[in-house]
């Protein structure tokens, strides 16, 4: 896999010396080297092909690579294997701490040497073979096939599905009907079936460009970002809640995070453009002055916001035992993880430990790319998600500039301070009403008595004597003065006093300013010098790396070394290097982003991508099935500026995504179910299960309850002791929260609420392509058992009587049962029966009515029950389950 | 019903499969169709069906005690004489610890006293005696060691061989890798104190990244087994049964626009199977339908046994019944694990000690009588060990490089002492025996090649021993 070609570069001829004390390599260095290293890298056979006598021999390296880079020391092995004192070897004498300091000063004074000595190009890690894979090419721009056909040469989309189905004698499957598509398209789009109003809207619409007007509309909606907001946080592997989150009923939620959340819905629903969005996620905060701005505008708060990308990873380090620095590179690990395999769609774990096995990721290039990471998850600054001790530093910002804040928290001060005063005012004066009713309570003891009791009660319970026990067991309760008691014998003046005070504070406490946080990333302190790790292991550091990024996504060694031009003071500029080199047009690299990216939004209307598995474009990934269509996708949609809305709009619009799901029985439908059973090519539109979010808020849609607010805090969950999970109904800011979107409800790594979690909720360690779809009994269970279906039965029972009695003419009080079930085809699942239904269901209801008659209920009562068990059974259907 | 490995051949087209729904489909069993909703032709394993492994077994099922918090090994099962003359003194040696209050590194020896037992003459404390009266039939590994000292770590390593959480657990691999015998119920089945979670919560039996079929799913011991197995709302049976005939019928039409997909007939499936499962589930689980002594050899009428009583027995009829994995969670005290004996170790494992000795003991009696001892294996065992030195004077801290794990039946050899500690019980130095050794022991008795049985994850087939890094090997001197 590697080239093992040395290539001369540069000639170096260093031969002046500017300073005579600077140390040069046959005066002060090599003797070192011959005193301690030559007995095994001097020999004929030097140990790892390291030969350390002469200056040209030294900067050749060994099998490790190169030792040494003139000028940079701490980019030095050599330096590294002294210092630390892994050479020489274990029973060999170590160098002194002034042999050390001469190496150090003399790399980082350049390597002067009498002799002249050439630098060796570093071997390049991966060979043109690696870089051949089809993932790693610069886009085609293919040019879309003519095709005979009449409705898929309108489309591009169309006109590449078309060409590869008719090279097997396969065609497109014809558009399916209104309802169907309004509905797949909601669905999609949405998260929700459509409405019967929106219904009656579309269906009445009988211009030629309906369906056009109606996919605008759709992705103009508020509720777009929600849904798919939903997918790049899949993507994101976001969570709510902080570290791995394995405790049911223990919940930390770190103050602000939601912000990240809603910044990802904004964008999908503003269309920002997507090369924007990425960077803005790495390197958000290097893009802003934000460390020297005196106020903060809106922008700056949100490119901060945006970071929250890069805080996803199960930040464990809180949790101060035993373990700490292991999770530090845990955080990384991941965060590793969620970039690589989230934007890059490259699984790099393996290169972790060693060189990758299957794709070409050297080892040296992942500790290269993690680089960017390390100048803000400094190991040897961490700052762990929350101040867990009053002495830590939490990885936070405030949502207001270093100015502001300490504005803010003067003013705050100030306004203790004054409520402060206004208190001990208060309790002065009501202690003086408490010690007159204390002394009159004194003067009921008798005289004899009095300055015992008194004396009894002022000692310590404890301490007292048999008699003043008694004492104070007898009086104690006479004379303790209640709080009603001091108010109520407070003088007017005394009241009034108070009350203004009391005012006052009330007052004071609402010019309290407040600012809020934001989990963000940012660098923080010096960028420590990253190292290979040996199998992994921050314990056993090996050769020191530079920045970089992975050299199979480049063409040449040199452009695998990242050359950051920080922007702002404070920053190391890496994230950003990272960010513009993933975005830059034309390369290999932003050639794998676009076509990573569009490959998740065409499973995201497909159900599966043109990779089928879209986080994997590696070697051992499925091949697309339209490569040409990918490419032309991907460059269509740098061309377009990176905007998400305009590449849906094209694919909404294609004949392809308006296909029937249902190929009606014919011999060319029998032949394609032979040559293309899985569908991969695309004869008709895939059928599929919704996902869980889509399910749980297609229920509150339909039952009328679906909360369209967006963005805040989480609604609060809570667990209870039969293991199950819903809402937390007494923890909510509005009543209403617990009818919001899934999106909405907390998110956590394990534990969603239960009925997400049946419906393959999934728990996202670091990053998630695919979502399940299982059809499991349990399923059944939760949704002919379960309270939640429960209750939206009766709420859409209640409904549509409601609504059936109030449109009844005469019959007031009676259900007609056939105009009800067709209002409840059309409500669940947007269409009307079909006379076989209507009588299935209205058989189903007489009897259920009867039953329930005969059960001692009033044939009104019984009705609307047996309605309730109609619109049960409904949401039951799997038809429901599915958008066809 | 049985298919062989390698896992990713499909023994069954769909439509035979879809015919042989009439010969007695159940629990899961279309998961197979089911993989992936997305996807028409599954190429991963989802399903619970019999399989066999690679080469026969001598093991079908497992119940896995599970004695979350460390037990003391030296209190329990390892007696160490010299210890005992130290008692008192100050080691020279350093300690691991997790928390503070060992700093002075005082030995101290145990307050309990050991006896041999049975035939073999295995030692075992006072504290024990039940278990101790099973000594023939136990094979205990004194020379066990973990990767981590705190609970929730030492336990995900002890069941996933990983100390990060959400890998697969034992019980889940072996679920994914030999599926269940009754179709009826889940294959890994997890019984916990009703009163709350151990440390660690739910993810002693996570499935991880394997399919979500393989997790263990929690039946309780009180009141309804199954989340959502009763309504929410009542309804009287006739309604019941008109509402899923309607459905039926409604599902039925909508299917034959469909007539290749089998998701849809699943769907309609899925109803009969929960159906199914609840009368199974309910009938499995009535421990009622046990006699009076049977009852009493569990000791489910006595306070002090009949929580972790109840559970036994109803793993042992789980098992009975083809349920592949059963784990047992220790009863909790207080929210926390009684054997974690940090401070107060005599009057906690007085305490805890008679809870779990009599029904652990009653379990392998009774499989034993009932001649499901051979192809049940019986582990009884803590995630660490604990220290040979005192904790705030009067308990023990952590300790992961030793600790002792009992198994019993599946092919085990009864009566044998594997290995050994150093000679105050600190480290494991005899035959030690890691955490991936015994994984790969068990899955050997299944009738599993640890090396074989494996599952792709981000792009590396993942094993739970991974043996090429950590070396696990079948440690054939516990096997008879």
């Amino acid at each position: 896999m590697r080239s093992a070609s040395f290539f001369l570069l540069v000639v170096i001829a260093q031969t002046t010396c500017a300073l005579a004390d600077a140390p040069r390599f046959e005066r002060d260095v090599l003797p070192i080297l011959a005193r301690h290293c030559h007995a095994c890298h001097g020999a004929e056979n030097p140990r790892r092909g390291l030969d350390l006598r002469s200056i040209q021999s030294l900067v050749n390296g060994g099998l490790s690579g190169l030792i040494a880079v003139p000028g940079k020391p701490e980019q030095s092995y050599l330096l590294h294997m002294v210092r630390r004192e892994t050479m020489p070897p274990r029973g060999r004498s170590k160098l002194s701490k002034s042999e050390i300091e001469t190496i150090r000063t003399w790399i980082s004074g350049g390597m002067p040497a009498d002799a002249a000595y050439t630098i060796p190009r570093p071997a390049d890690a991966v060979s043109e073979d690696d870089r051949s894979h089809w993932a790693f090419q610069p886009l085609a721009n293919p040019t879309p096939p003519a095709v005979a056909s009449r409705e898929s040469a309108a489309n591009p989309v169309d006109a590449f599905v078309a060409s590869r189905l008719h090279g097997k004698r396969l065609q497109l499957a014809p558009t399916a009907d209104r309802r169907t598509l309004h509905r797949r398209l909601l669905l999609d789009l949405l998260g929700r079936p459509p409405t019967p109003a929106e219904q009656r809207h579309f269906l009445a619409d009988q211009r030629s460009d309906a369906w056009e007007r109606l996919v605008d509309a759709t992705l103009a909606s508020p509720e777009f970002g929600p849904r798919f907001g939903r997918h790049w946080l899949d993507v994101a592997g976001y969570a709510d809640t902080v570290g791995f989150d394995h405790v049911p009923h223990l919940v930390i939620i770190p103050e602000g995070k939601w912000r990240y959340r809603d910044y990802v819905i904004n964008s999908f629903n503003d269309d920002h453009r997507f090369d924007r969005f990425l960077q803005e996620q790495l390197a958000g905060d290097e893009m802003v002055p934000w460390r020297t701005e005196r106020t903060y505008s809106d922008e700056t708060i949100r490119h901060l916001v945006a970071t929250g990308f890069l805080r996803t990873a199960r930040d464990q380090t809180h949790e101060g035992v035993g373990v700490i620095t292991p999770n530090y590179y845990e955080v990384l690990f991941e965060t590793m993880d969620v970039v690589a395999g989230g934007l890059l769609g490259l699984s790099v774990k393996c290169a972790r430990c060693h060189d990758h096995k299957f794709d070409a990721i050297p080892q040296r290039d992942y500790y290269r790319l993690m680089a960017s990471l390390v100048t803000s998850y400094n190991p040897s600054e961490w700052r762990p998600v929350y101040r867990f001790a009053p002495d830590v530093q939490e990885r936070s910002l405030a949502d207001v500039s270093d100015t502001t804040r300490r504005e803010i928290d003067a003013h705050n001060t100030n306004i203790a301070k004054q409520v402060d005063v206004l208190k001990k005012d208060i309790n002065a004066t009501r202690q003086a009403a408490r010690n007159r009713v204390r002394s009159r309570k004194q003067a009921v003891i008798p005289d004899t008595i009095r300055a015992d009791t008194l004396a009894a009660l002022a000692t310590d319970g404890a301490k007292r004597t048999t008699i003043q026990k008694y004492l104070a067991e007898r009086f104690e309760k006479l004379l303790s003065v209640s709080d009603e008691e001091v108010t109520a014998a407070l003088k007017n003046s005394e009241a009034q006093q108070i009350a203004t005070a009391k005012r006052q504070i009330s007052h004071l406490e609402t010019s309290k300013r407040q600012y809020g946080r934001i989990q963000a990333l940012f660098d923080i302190g010096t960028a420590p010098t990253t190292f290979v790790l040996t199998r992994g292991d921050h314990r056993y550091p090996a050769a020191p790396v530079e920045p970089g990024f992975l050299s199979v996504l480049t063409d040449r060694p040199e452009e695998s070394l990242m050359k950051p031009e920080p922007r702002f003071k404070g920053t190391s500029g890496r994230r950003l290097a990272l960010a513009r080199w993933l975005t830059r047009p034309g390369t290999r690299v932003s050639a794998l982003v676009s076509r990573v990216l569009v490959n998740r939004f065409w499973q995201a209307l497909f159900g599966q991508g043109l990779v089928k598995t879209s986080g994997d474009f590696g070697i051992q990934g499925t091949p697309p099935t339209h490569p040409q269509l990918l490419d032309w996708l991907a460059s269509d949609f740098q061309r377009r500026g990176w905007r998400v809305k305009p590449l849906l709009r094209h694919l909404l619009l294609s004949h392809t995504y308006r296909q029937t799901s249902r190929p009606a029985p014919s011999p060319a439908t029998t032949h394609a179910r032979r040559v293309d059973p899985d569908n991969r090519l695309l004869w008709h539109m895939p059928m599929r299960r919704l996902e869980s979010e889509s399910i749980r808020d297609s229920l509150l849609a339909v039952s009328g309850q679906l909360d369209r607010s967006l963005g805040g805090p989480p609604v609060p969950q809570s667990s209870h002791s039969d293991g199950s999970i819903t809402v937390n109904t007494g923890a909510l800011a509005r009543p209403f929260d617990r009818w919001r979107r899934s999106i909405y409800l907390v998110t956590r790594r394990g534990y969603s609420i239960s009925l997400l979690q049946v419906f393959d909720q999934p728990s996202i360690l670091t990053t998630c392509s695919t979502r399940e779809a299982s059809a499991v009994p349990l399923q059944s269970l939760a949704m002919i058992n379960g309270p939640f279906v429960n209750r939206t039965a009766e709420r859409l029972a209640r409904q549509l009587s409601i609504k059936s009695s109030q449109t009844e003419d005469g019959q007031e009080g009676h259900l007609s049962i056939r105009r009800v079930i067709a209002s409840l085809y059309l409500q669940v699942l947007c269409r009307p029966p079909d006379d076989v239904e209507v009588d299935l269901c209205e058989a189903a209801w007489a009897q259920n009515r009867d039953t329930f008659v005969a059960s001692g209920k009033s044939r009104r009562e019984s009705e609307t029950m047996a309605l309730v068990e109609l619109c049960h059974t409904l949401l039951n259907t799997s038809e429901f389950l599915y958008r066809e | 019903m049985t298919q062989h490995f390698p896992h990713h051949s499909r023994a069954f087209s769909r439509r035979e499969l879809l015919r042989s729904t009439s010969l007695g489909f159940g629990w899961l069993a279309l998961q197979d169709l089911l993989a992936n909703d997305a996807h028409a032709a599954p190429t991963r394993r989802t399903d619970t069906r019999t399989r066999v492994g690679h080469q026969s077994p001598r093991a079908k099922s497992v119940i896995l005690l599970n004695m979350v918090g460390g037990p003391s090994h030296m209190d329990l099962f390892d007696p160490k004489p010299v210890l005992q003359k130290l008692h008192g003194q100050t080691a020279s040696s350093s300690f691991e610890t997790l928390q503070p209050g060992s700093e002075n590194k005082k030995l101290v020896g145990t307050p309990f006293r050991f006896r041999r037992h049975g035939q073999s003459g295995i030692e075992f404390s006072e504290l024990l005696p039940h278990i101790a009266r099973r000594a023939d039939d136990i094979c205990m590994i004194r020379s066990m060691h973990s990767a981590n000292n705190n609970h929730p770590q030492a336990q995900r390593f002890l069941q996933s061989g990983k100390i990060v959480p959400n890998w697969p657990t034992l019980g889940a691999w072996i679920s994914y890798g030999l599926g269940t015998e009754n179709q009826n119920m889940p294959a890994f089945v997890v019984l916990r104190d009703p009163k709350g979670y151990t440390d660690g919560g739910t993810n002693h039996w996570v499935n991880g990244w394997l399919p979500a079929v393989y997790r263990g799913t929690e039946i309780r011991s009180e009141g309804d087994a199954v989340l959502n197995l009763k309504p929410s709302r009542p309804v009287t049976p006739e309604v019941r049964r008109r509402n899923l005939a309607l459905l039926d019928a409604l599902n039925q039409r909508r299917r034959t626009l469909y007539p290749d997909d089998s998701r849809l007939e699943s769907r309609i499936r899925n109803y009969e199977l929960a159906a199914r499962m609840q009368r199974s589930a309910e009938a499995i689980l009535d421990i009622a339908a046990e006699t009076r002594a049977t009852q009493d050899l569990y000791g489910v009428h006595s306070p002090t046994t009949a929580d972790f009583g109840r559970r036994c027995l109803m793993a042992r009829r789980m098992v009975e019944h083809g349920v592949r994995f059963v784990e047992v969670m220790v009863t909790i005290a207080n929210g926390t694990s009684p054997f974690d004996s940090h401070s107060n170790l005599e009057p906690g494992l007085k305490a805890i000690c008679p809870r779990v000795d009599l029904p652990s003991a009653a379990l392998i009696a009774d499989l034993r009588q009932r001649g499901l001892l051979e192809s049940t294996i019986v582990i009884w065992t803590g995630e660490f060990g604990r220290l040979p030195i005192s904790q705030n004077s009067t308990g023990r801290d952590h300790n992961r490089h030793a600790f002792t794990t009992l198994v019993a039946g599946g092919g085990f050899r009864g009566g044998y002492v594997h290995g050994g500690t150093d000679d105050i019980g600190y480290r494991s130095v005899v035959d030690p025996v890691s955490v991936h050794d015994y994984h790969a022991t068990i899955l050997h008795q299944l009738g599993i090649d640890h090396h074989e049985l494996h599952h792709p994850h981000n792009g590396r087939d993942e094993r739970l021993t991974d043996p090429e890094v950590t070396g696990a090997r079948v440690v054939r001197e516990l096997l008879s």
